[in-house]
């Protein structure tokens, strides 16, 4: 509303001042005494409509001010209850699994048990068991992302960290007809950096990498050195990443993978951990058209 | 600078003994466990700066037995020994705080220089947390 007004004034004030200026020069020179007068009467004029003027952009700017924070907060509402959905669905899955086992133990208590009815309630216990550790895997990843170590810093080459987790997932990609591309600069210099937290980071993109392209394809891994920040390229030839999805896959617990393939934990825990590392992940993709991860490291830190 | 102490945990004797005296000649002190639990045991009692860990033993498996050394001992450094059908474990111990893997067979000058480095680590881990 005052961002209306305000350019309204500033269009009709483009047209209105000048010839203003030129009628009151027009009488200054024909009429000295009554110009002069016009002059004072003008200036006050111009001066009270630029004040006014003036108050109406702090106006809108405020607004604008507002608009933007509410914006801001109703994002991190949505964030809190993507999360909290997350949680719930990762939790439950286990839960209802132990409540099943639970049941069954009950009926099969309640009668004097069979050879065969106890080796079923060791069955039970054994599936609660495993599903009470996922639980508590979940609970220790939360943790670890509420209260990440802080990093150390050592002298590390990002080329060989890159190799050695490119080893961990070959046998992977080798069952899944992946081919790895690597594009590695050979005078990459050496990086003050957490070498375990880059490990993760690495093995994180390059396994979505690999879950991306279930039906084969390439990865391409590429190093290199450009104005103080080395960078490490991890593309692949899969389906891609749509605009409205890319937003959110930073997003902690966002996933669209089965329960028991993805927690959704991966791309917010390296974000965060070449954030504390002083550089950042860029995302480009597009539908079809693969995705491409790159991590820039500073070479001092 | 100072010695070196690491706990290698294997479920197989002759390579807990070959590495001890490979690495005792190359100023490395050498602990060794024969199980995930005799590991945890040996750790509250004898000062380690690097385990090695096995991710394939009887009982208390490596992920298991990383995830206890985490938990309890967080100055320690944990370097995983993985085998080429041991892929995955590999992948889980550095999701879950591994300093590094080491890929069977390997040459002791590999694996030393990996044990140099995590005990670097550790020490600078060490000290940042005495200065905060
Ligand atoms: N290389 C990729 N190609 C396509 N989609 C990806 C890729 N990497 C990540 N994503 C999307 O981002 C989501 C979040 O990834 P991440 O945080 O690693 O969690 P998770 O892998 O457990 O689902 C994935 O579920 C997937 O939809
Ligand atoms: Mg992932």
């Amino acid at each position: 509303m005052n961002l209306v007004r305000a350019r309204r004034t500033v269009l009709f004030g483009q047209y209105v001042y000048p010839a203003s200026f030129l009628i009151i020069l027009v009488v200054v020179v024909k009429w000295p005494l009554p110009g002069v007068v016009a002059a004072f009467v003008a200036i006050l004029c111009l001066w009270g409509s630029l004040l006014s003027f003036s108050r109406w952009i702090g106006h809108a700017s405020d607004e604008r001010m507002e608009l933007k924070e509410q914006l801001i907060q109703s994002q991190k509402l949505l964030a809190l209850g993507e999360i909290s959905t997350g949680i719930a669905h990762e939790i439950n899955n286990p839960l209802n699994i132990i409540m099943q086992e639970a049941e069954l133990m009950r009926m099969n208590f309640q009668q004097d048990l069979t050879e065969e009815e106890v080796s079923e309630i060791q069955e039970s216990l054994d599936v609660i068991l495993q599903q009470v550790e996922r639980c508590s895997d979940i609970t220790h990843k939360l943790l670890d992302f509420a209260r990440s170590r802080r990093p150390v810093t050592q002298t590390a080459d990002m080329n060989r960290l890159l190799v050695d987790m490119l080893t961990l997932v070959e046998r992977e990609t080798d069952a899944k007809h992946i081919q790895i591309v690597k594009v590695f600069s050979n005078d990459l210099p050496k990086i003050k950096t957490d070498p375990p937290l880059l490990r993760q980071v690495f093995l994180n993109l390059l396994i979505n990498a690999v879950q991306a392209l279930d039906g084969g394809g390439l990865i391409f891994v590429t190093t290199q050195c450009n104005d103080g920040m080395v960078c490490a390229e991890i593309r692949d030839t899969g389906p891609g990443i749509s605009a409205a999805q890319i937003e959110r896959v930073f997003d902690p617990f966002y996933t669209t993978k089965p329960p028991g393939e993805g927690t959704g934990l991966g791309l917010s825990v390296s974000l965060r951990i070449i954030n504390q590392l002083g550089g950042d992940i860029l995302l480009r993709s597009e539908p079809g058209k693969g995705a491409v991860f790159t991590v820039r490291i500073p070479i001092e830190r | 600078m100072s010695r070196i102490r690491i706990l290698v945990v294997d479920d197989e004797p002759d390579f807990l003994k070959l590495i001890q005296r490979r690495l005792g000649k190359r100023n490395v002190d050498v602990s060794v466990a024969a199980s995930g639990q005799e590991a945890l045991q040996a750790l509250d009692v004898i000062p380690v700066d690097v385990v090695i860990l096995d991710v394939r033993m009887p009982g208390l498996g490596g992920i298991e037995t990383l995830k206890e050394i985490r938990k309890r001992h967080q100055e320690v450094e944990v370097i995983m020994l993985t085998g080429h059908g041991s892929m995955q474990s590999g992948i889980e111990g550095i999701s879950h705080g591994a300093y590094d893997y080491i890929l069977k067979p390997f040459s002791i000058e590999d694996l030393l220089e990996r044990i140099r480095d995590a005990h670097e680590h550790a020490v600078l881990k060490r000290n940042a947390r005495k200065v905060s």
